[in-house]
This record gives structure tokens, C-alpha cells and sequence, in this order.
């Protein structure tokens, strides 16, 4: 049931409410409430907004609302950001369970118009912010918010700030706190009726109602694009009116009946069904008890890291075998390196392949301990860059040459295969020792300048890190970096899968598993 | 701690802490990352991965462990964010939170039994493990074959943006040597129109 022109059809499905001024060049009309399937709003009550595709409504504060020369309901809203709408921005700041944020600044994401068919429902937002200008809410009130927010976000700065400015949107901040007692509206969640709570007009200077939210509104979120127009009007967590979500199906008279007490209206929310419209949005909110926030998902940088996907090669090293124990205290040994570097001269040196990734070295030790009867020592090579995720590989010690010939011999004779059924290779490889000297791509250097830093000053600057600002050349250069550094990524994990699916087609054939 | 489950899961924990960097250059040394690294919090421990198999060309990598997992978290997202540069510009260094495997002197996983088999000529999946070494064989020569590739247009990528940076440079010389010798000045009066002091 998407926006009804024709308010003949259903007299209480749509009707303005109190009016309020008139647009410039008289095209505009304003209005202050307006009444949707008996439901009635007014300006700056919070709702919930429908965006088509999405399950998830977004909640906004109606800040203006009008009707066009056209007769298009209009209405613009500011919003409230989900912590997962903003997770790249969220930083260390924790959201409490049911936590919002309201958007503040100048900029993108701030506020939007809309059709009027795009509003839900009302949502009860309570703002728990210990500004002075913000009237505190009870426990009672908190706990039966089905959303608080006591931080806003500023879309320009994208960041989370505690303090609230002086004004919104145009709109002064008062209006989007908690209304004060003598500001609450009183509103009887009858149905079909367009009664208006008196207290209406006294507690909002010009408000706008908007109704209903079938259609899918244009939602300026920090992705998407476009701002509203200035508005007005301070939104408040002023108590929501759960609207049944009925468009057109009737189905659910979820009434909420909120009791009305000296200082706030409580809102309890109970489970709304779908909206009638074709992608219908379901959104449950839990009873009375807070909804929690969605996907609180802030991932310190999980989502924005551009990371390589493991390429891992786990080399092995050509495992040695360690002496045993007491002897080896008896005098120093010499390091790693300088053993694979001797081995390798005297040619004892020889790489294991296609070994389980997780293997150990002293597990891959007792391996060959069990095939070949020799001790021997191994390390496995460390996964890096560019080490294939699937393969593990190790570099073994052998005693002698000839061990060392016989053993690479047997593993290609016969088939060593351990219990993950994957059958281990020996080759020979040559290290390739570590060079201080070669070239490294991508470290740029201007000629003249390089002799002139002679300079203690530039020499120092160049030695040390830092991370680069958006203001320079440098930056953009380095980003050209980082996109390479993704393609090749992408690149590698694309290898990499087809690699997994051409060993799982080969096992496929193994029939004594 | 002698049981190797405590060791093991004393190294895990190791683990979580440690930050795996990569693409550095290879005239960076130890003291350079540490000092780097410290504005983010305490390092620990800096191993540098040696590299064995490939060609010397290739950028250092190094794990570098920091005190707790919260300093580790807090340097990976950073460097998402911004490129990091050490020892020179304008490649960026990466980094992103260490794996088991990155680490050759890890405890073996407690409760895992090595065993093994020799597959005769005669047995009935000798050609199927056969196969598999074959395969093994072909992924590594694919491997090698994408990395070099990589490389090359790495290179690529670098000497473009050297040519791109000595060029601006000559012109911003040229510019600032015109200025200073008083050129500026005579064309200036020349054709009487008055310098512009940007």
C-alpha cells in the first residue's frame, strides 16, 4: 500500500494535522502533525524510515514537514546512526546495548528529505546526554527507550563527540533532547482517529507530520549523497508512539499503549509485523525491552584493513636434528643460519615440500625420525607474504650427504604419504642468503637532493618512520602502492583457491583414505 | 609451565600480541622498527623472517611483539588507514595480526601423533600420491611464476612514479632558480607586469 494520493479511500489513513507556516514563494506548505493510519506525528518526533533492500529501518527526527505544490508529502529528517553504520569511524568508543548516535555537523549524512510514505513507525529515542540543556530521564525512561543515544556524530569531522553544538541542522539543540514536562504531548493510541493532544501545538513551535513509510526513502547516510535543505525544528527523544506496523495488512493492531506519566511518555514496543509494501521490512523490536543495536560491528580496522590474504608458504627448513639434549650443553651451538648455510656447502641440505602448514619442527623431526630412521633437524620455513597457504614446507639437516641422497632418492621412488595422506617431496634447493644490498623497489629518492642532506637534519628525517598525511605528494603516490598491493593480493587469493580445488580433485581419487 | 598444553596456549596468546609487517625495505634494521613502533606501545620482541627460497629482491618482513593485544590491534588498524613509511617513501608498510604458522619455533599442537606410511609401486593409491606430488610441483612453479609477476609490475609501478617525481621536481627547481637570479624580475619589468609573490 504505497502512497495514497487519494486520501478519499481512507479517511484516517492520511490526514494533515495542525498547520504550520507557509513556504517561500508560497509553494510550500508546513505543517506541524499529520495523522497516518491513526497514528499521529508530529515535528520532531523520532521514526523509523524504511529503505528498500534493506531489513533494517533507519531512525531519524522529523525536523520539517510539508506539503509541495504538487501535493507530495514531504519530509526531512535528521538522523540517528547505528554504531555498524558508522563501524570504520568508531574507534575505541563502545556502544552500550540499544545505542545510537544523533548526526551532527555539516556535511553528508546529516539529514535528507523524503517522501512521507517512508516513515514506519515512531520510535522511542531518549536522549541520555548529561548536557545541562538535556532534561535528564528517569531510570523508568531509560529502560523503556527502545533506543538512547548521549553522543552524536559529527558527519563532517566524522567523529564521535560527546558535546553537543549549539545547533543542528539549523535547528537548536534544545529541540533534540528529551522534552520537558510542560512540552509532552499526549497522544491516545487510538486508531482511526486524528485526535490531536492538545498539548500538541504548545509543545512544538511548527511541527511537521509525516506519515507512513511504505516507500522507500532516499537515505542520506554517510554512503549515499544528499543533504536537506535547512531545517528546523530540535528533535528530542521525545516519547515515540510505537505505530503498529499496519500498512495495509492489517495485521497487526499492536497498539502501543504508552502510559503517560509527568515527564515522559513511555513508548513500549512490541513486535511489528512486516510493512505491508512488497519488500517488507521486518523489524522486530523486542518488547518493552530495548532492542539491541544491530551489528554493533565496529571492527578495529578488520573490515578496512587491506590485508593480504594469507599467502602461506610455511617453508620448511631443512630440519636438523637436534642432538640430544645433554650433549648440546656441553658446548655452544652455533645459530640456525650458519648451520643451514653449512649444510648447504657440504651438501646435507634438503627441502621438504607439501607438509601439512601446521606442522611443527619437532614435529616434522619425529616424521622423519618414523620414515627414515634418522635423526635429523628441521624447521619449518615461516609463513610470510609469499608462501603458499596450502604447503608446508621444511628444511632439513641430514647427518651426511648420502643420507641426505638416499633420502631424496626414496621420497621419489616410493611415497611417503603421513596420516593427512599427503605425500611429502624432498628436493634440493639452494638458500638464498639475505642481501643488504638489494635494490628495493619503491623507495623513491630525489638525486640532487640526497647530496645536499648531508645534513644531520635530513638525514635523521629519512631514518625515521611516519605515517603520511593526506596533504602531500607522498600520500598519493603511496596509496598507488597500497592499490597495487591489493591487486596483487587479489591475484594471490584467487591462485590460491584454485590451487585448494585442484588438490581436493586429486584426493578425490585416493580410496584408501 | 611444562605441559604442553600451557605452553602451547601460552603461545597462542604470544600470538594474538605479535604484528607481522611486510614490505620493508631491507636497509631497514631492527632498531629502525622498534623506534617506529613505539609510538604505538611497547615492543617487545622484533624477529626479522628470513628469507630463504626466493630472490633476494623481494621486501623484508618481521614480527614484531608488542606488549598486549590492544597495542597490536591499534597498529593494524592504523596502518590500514594511513600508509606508514619507514627508512624512505613512498611505499608503505603493511601490517596485519601474526598467524601460527609465521612462527618456526612454535610448540607442537598438543595431541597430534605424526604417523606415516610408505606407499609401494604396488599399492592401488600409488599413483594418486603420485599425482599429488606432481601437483605439489606445479603449484609451487605457478607460485614462483605470480610472484615474479608481481614483482615486475612492482617495478613498473616504482619507476613510473620516479620518473613522475623527478620531473615535478626539475620544474619546481627550475621554477625556484628562475626566481632567484632575478630573472623573474627583469621579464617582470620587461613586459611591466608585477610579479605575483605565490
Amino acid at each position: 500500500m504505497v502512497g495514497l494520493e487519494e486520501t478519499n479511500m481512507e479517511d484516517d489513513y492520511f490526514n494533515w494535522g495542525k498547520k504550520g507556516g507557509v513556504g517561500e514563494e508560497e509553494r510550500v506548505q508546513f505543517y506541524e502533525s499529520f495523522t497516518l493510519e491513526g497514528m499521529e506525528y508530529s515535528l520532531y518526533d523520532c521514526v523509523h524510515l524504511y529503505r528498500s533492500g534493506c531489513r533494517e529501518t533507519d531512525i531519524g527526527k522529523l525536523v520539517e514537514i510539508y506539503d509541495t505544490e504538487d501535493h507530495e508529502k514531504k519530509i526531512k529528517v535528521v538522523w540517528f546512526f547505528r554504531p555498524s553504520d558508522i563501524h570504520n569511524f568508531l574507534g575505541d568508543w563502545k556502544p552500550r546495548r540499544n545505542e545510537i548516535l544523533l548526526a551532527s555537523g555539516v556535511g553528508q549524512g546529516l539529514s535528507n528529505v523524503n517522501p512521507l510514505e517512508a516513515i514506519v513507525q515512531k520510535c522511542n529515542v531518549v536522549c541520555a546526554s548529561k548536557d545541562e540543556r538535556n532534561p535528564q530521564p528517569s531510570e523508568e525512561e531509560l529502560r523503556m527507550a527502545t533506543y538512547i543515544f548521549s553522543h552524536n556524530f559529527d558527519v563532517g569531522k566524522r567523529q564521535i563527540l560527546e558535546n553537543f553544538p549549539d545547533e543542528i541542522s539549523g535547528i537548536k539543540v534544545e529541540c533534540f533532547f528529551n522534552k520537558r514536562n510542560n512540552q509532552q504531548l499526549f497522544r491516545l493510541p487510538k486508531f482511526q482517529t486524528n485526535l490531536r493532544d492538545p498539548a500538541g501545538p504548545s509543545n512544538v513551535p511548527s511541527k511537521l507530520e509525516l506519515d507512513e513509510a511504505t516507500a522507500s526513502p532516499v537515505k542520506n547516510k554517510l554512503k549515499e549523497s544528499m543533504v536537506g535543505p535547512g531545517e528546523q525544528g530540535c528533535a528530542s527523544n521525545e516519547m515515540l508512539r510505537l505505530k503498529p506496523a499496519l500498512d495495509g495488512n492489517g495485521t497487526q493492531s499492536a497498539r502501543i499503549s504508552h502510559g503517560q506519566d509527568k515527564e515522559r511518555h513511555k513508548v513500549r514496543f512490541v513486535d511489528q509485523p512486516h510493512i505491508s509494501a512488497s519488500d517488507c521490512v521486518a523489524f522486530t523490536k523486542g518488547d518493552a525491552s530495548r532492542k539491541k543495536p544491530d551489528g554493533v560491528a565496529f571492527t578495529k580496522g578488520d573490515a578496512s584493513r587491506k590485508k593480504p590474504d594469507g599467502v602461506a608458504f610455511t617453508k620448511g627448513d631443512a630440519s636438523r636434528k637436534k642432538p640430544d639434549i645433554d650433549k648440546r650443553s656441553w658446548f655452544k651451538q652455533p645459530s640456525w643460519e650458519v648451520k643451514l648455510q653449512r649444510a648447504q656447502d657440504a651438501g646435507h641440505l634438503v627441502l621438504l615440500d607439501n607438509l601439512d602448514p601446521s606442522y611443527a619442527s619437532s614435529e616434522v623431526e619425529a616424521l622423519v625420525w618414523k620414515a627414515f630412521r634418522e635423526k635429523v633437524e628441521a624447521k619449518m620455513i615461516q609463513y610470510s607474504t609469499f608462501s603458499t597457504p596450502q604447503y608446508g614446507k621444511a628444511f632439513v639437516i641430514f647427518k651426511s650427504r648420502n643420507t641426505a641422497e638416499r633420502v631424496i632418492s626414496e621420497l621419489n621412488s616410493r611415497c611417503l604419504v603421513p596420516e593427512n595422506w599427503r605425500p611429502v617431496i624432498g628436493i634440493r634447493r639452494s638458500l638464498k642468503g639475505p642481501d643488504k644490498t638489494a635494490r628495493f623497489v619503491g623507495h623513491l629518492s630525489i638525486a640532487k637532493i640526497r647530496l645536499q642532506s648531508q645534513r644531520e637534519a635530513m638525514r635523521k628525517a629519512v631514518s625515521t618512520s611516519h605515517c603520511s598525511q593526506p596533504n602531500s605528494i607522498e600520500y598519493d603516490m603511496a596509496l598507488e602502492w597500497c592499490l597495487q598491493q591489493e591487486k596483487s593480493d587479489a591475484c594471490w587469493k584467487t591462485l590460491y583457491e584454485k590451487q585448494v580445488e585442484e588438490i581436493r580433485e586429486a584426493r578425490r581419487a585416493i580410496r584408501n583414505l | 609451565m611444562g605441559t604442553p598444553e600451557a605452553k602451547y596456549a601460552a603461545f597462542e596468546e604470544k600470538v594474538k600480541r605479535t604484528v607481522y609487517l611486510d614490505n620493508i625495505s631491507p636497509q631497514v634494521t631492527e632498531t629502525v622498527v622498534r623506534t617506529a613502533l613505539s609510538q604505538f606501545g611497547t615492543v617487545k620482541n622484533i624477529q626479522f623472517i628470513r628469507n630463504y627460497l626466493e630472490s633476494s629482491n623481494i621486501p623484508q618482513c618481521a614480527l614484531v611483539e608488542m606488549e598486549n593485544i590492544r597495542q597490536a590491534d591499534v597498529i593494524v588498524s592504523e596502518l590500514a588507514q594511513l600508509p606508514f613509511m619507514m627508512s624512505g617513501m613512498p611505499r608503505p608498510v603493511r601490517a596485519r595480526r601474526a598467524e601460527v604458522e609465521m612462527f618456526d619455533d612454535r610448540p607442537a599442537k598438543p595431541g597430534r601423533g605424526i604417523s606415516c606410511r610408505w606407499l609401494e609401486p604396488n599399492d592401488p593409491d600409488f599413483e594418486v600420491a603420485q599425482a599429488l606430488k606432481r601437483l605439489t610441483r606445479r603449484h609451487a612453479a605457478e607460485a614462483s611464476f605470480v610472484l615474479k609477476h608481481q614483482l615486475q609490475e612492482e617495478e613498473n609501478l616504482a619507476k613510473q612514479q620516479n620518473e613522475a617525481l623527478q620531473a615535478n621536481y626539475k620544474k619546481y627547481d627550475m621554477l625556484d632558480s628562475v626566481i632567484a637570479d632575478g630573472t623573474v624580475q627583469c621579464l617582470a619589468s620587461h613586459y611591466k607586469i608585477r610579479p605575483a609573490d605565490d
